[in-house]
């Protein structure tokens, strides 16, 4: 089966987290070996991806530099702002502002319905989702 | 008897009378039902949580294996964030080995906990530095003291939690993200719960864990909220499916060698058929004389 191992691997890339052989060096070689075996893995893998590769690249090193910003809420704010998310926001402001205001009337513990803004809230989110997910991974590790 | 009960009934002010109790009860009935339908609350999108979408996981395709480093990165962060409160019954260290992590850091990290050993010859109960065989110890005794640790809310398993949940990986991940600064608008939690509109009901016990840079990692991957989500993910689903990698080798073994032998066989096929299928029948009658 060595032939097959071969061959698939030469497809799979696989990372193996193998010891050293010496076993003194091994606390000091392993750290800076399982970042090697990965930067083979990424190289070879690359260009079995789709065409976002270059996007890719590109995206890593800028997020390399800002260390601290999450992608995910810079991506999540751009969404918000996007024509398809906009009348979703709008709503879903609009609900906030219509419930903050209910909240305030006095007779507001012994209504019959109380509205919130679930609804609202799941709309914007699900347009945000749909914008967010085919981009956010490309910008994480 | 009926005939006299016909003849009452016949009467046309006992019929308008008749006629117009069914329109009025039925009138009322259907006013108490519209009423009825106008509070009902039942199956609302809160009480199915919101649908993760679906994230281009690296491990998603038909031949994509696990990213190990992210694996790595993933214990790091269950370890240091998530053990607190989960347990990992089902993961031993030695399965760590050539997965995350060399056998000589599988057995560091075994050997810093206390594991039962044997009692000694005068039955007193001892301890032993933990081995790679043992399994993950878990952060409470048993399922009451996690429950009294968290106000009654189990934390649970995360052994099989990938598996466990609809959406696995991908609802994983939005609900670990998905915590909104606060809750929308009118909405009423139980006291000690959180809002997450991922989790069916929008009020779950956990609050959110992950913060930019709370763990430190060891390869300098900018330790953002997504990237310990996706990385605690990526490791959540290979304990789940730790065959994961060597079945889809399989998978493609065993496309390679059935569609090979499929390929032989219908040449085998043909190779046999072939005079059968090309011979032919020729009837020379005998002359006549």
């Amino acid at each position: 089966m060595s032939f097959f191992r071969d061959l698939l691997e030469s497809v799979i890339p696989t990372a193996y987290a193998d010891e050293p052989v010496e076993d003194e060096e091994a606390p000091v070689e392993t750290p800076e070996e399982a970042p090697e075996v990965e930067v083979e893995e990424e190289t070879v893998e690359e260009p079995e991806e789709d065409g976002d590769d270059e996007d890719e690249e590109d995206e890593e090193d800028e997020d390399e530099d800002e260390e601290s910003e999450d992608p995910l809420d810079s991506l999540r704010e751009e969404c918000t702002k996007t024509i398809a998310c906009k009348p979703f926001d709008h709503h879903f402001h609009e609900c906030i502002e219509r419930v903050t205001k209910e909240m305030e009337e006095p007779d507001y513990e012994h209504k019959h319905y109380k509205e919130d803004c679930v609804e609202e809230y799941f709309h914007l989110q699900h347009c945000v989702n749909d914008c967010v997910a085919p981009r956010l991974f490309n910008k994480l590790k | 008897m009926f005939k006299s009960a016909y003849k009452t009934f016949n009467q046309p002010m006992i019929q308008k009378f008749i006629a117009g109790g069914v329109g009025i009860s039925g009138l009322t009935a259907s006013y108490l039902l519209y009423q009825d339908s106008m509070t009902a609350n039942a199956m609302t999108a809160a009480e199915h949580g919101l649908h993760p979408p679906s994230y281009n996981w690296p491990h998603n395709g038909m031949f994509e294996t696990f990213d190990h480093a992210s694996i790595r990165r993933g214990f790091q962060v269950y370890r240091e964030v998530c053990a607190a409160c989960h347990s990992l019954d089902r993961i031993a260290w030695r399965e760590l080995v050539g997965v995350s992590h060399t056998a000589s850091e599988a057995k560091a990290m075994a050997e810093e906990l206390e594991y039962d050993d044997e009692p000694d010859d005068e039955g007193k109960p001892r301890k032993r530095p933990g081995k790679l065989a043992d399994y993950i110890p878990g952060p409470y005794e048993n399922e009451e003291a996690a429950r009294a640790a968290n106000q009654g809310a189990l934390p649970p398993d995360l052994s099989l939690i990938v598996k466990a949940r609809h959406g696995g990986c991908d609802y994983i991940f939005s609900l670990l993200t998905g915590y909104p600064d606060e809750p929308p608008a009118g909405v009423v939690l139980p006291p000690g719960s959180n809002y997450n509109p991922y989790f069916p009901g929008g009020s779950i016990a956990m609050g959110r864990v992950l913060f930019d840079d709370l763990v430190e990692y060891e390869d300098g991957t900018p330790a953002t909220t997504s990237q310990m989500a996706k990385d605690v993910t990526t490791f959540l689903n290979w304990a789940s499916e730790p065959e994961h990698d060597e079945r889809k080798k399989w998978g493609l073994k065993a496309i390679i060698i059935l569609s090979s032998l499929y390929m032989l066989s219908l040449w085998v096929k043909r190779f046999k058929w072939t005079p059968i299928k090309n011979r032919k029948f020729r009837f020379d009658p005998p002359k006549k004389q």
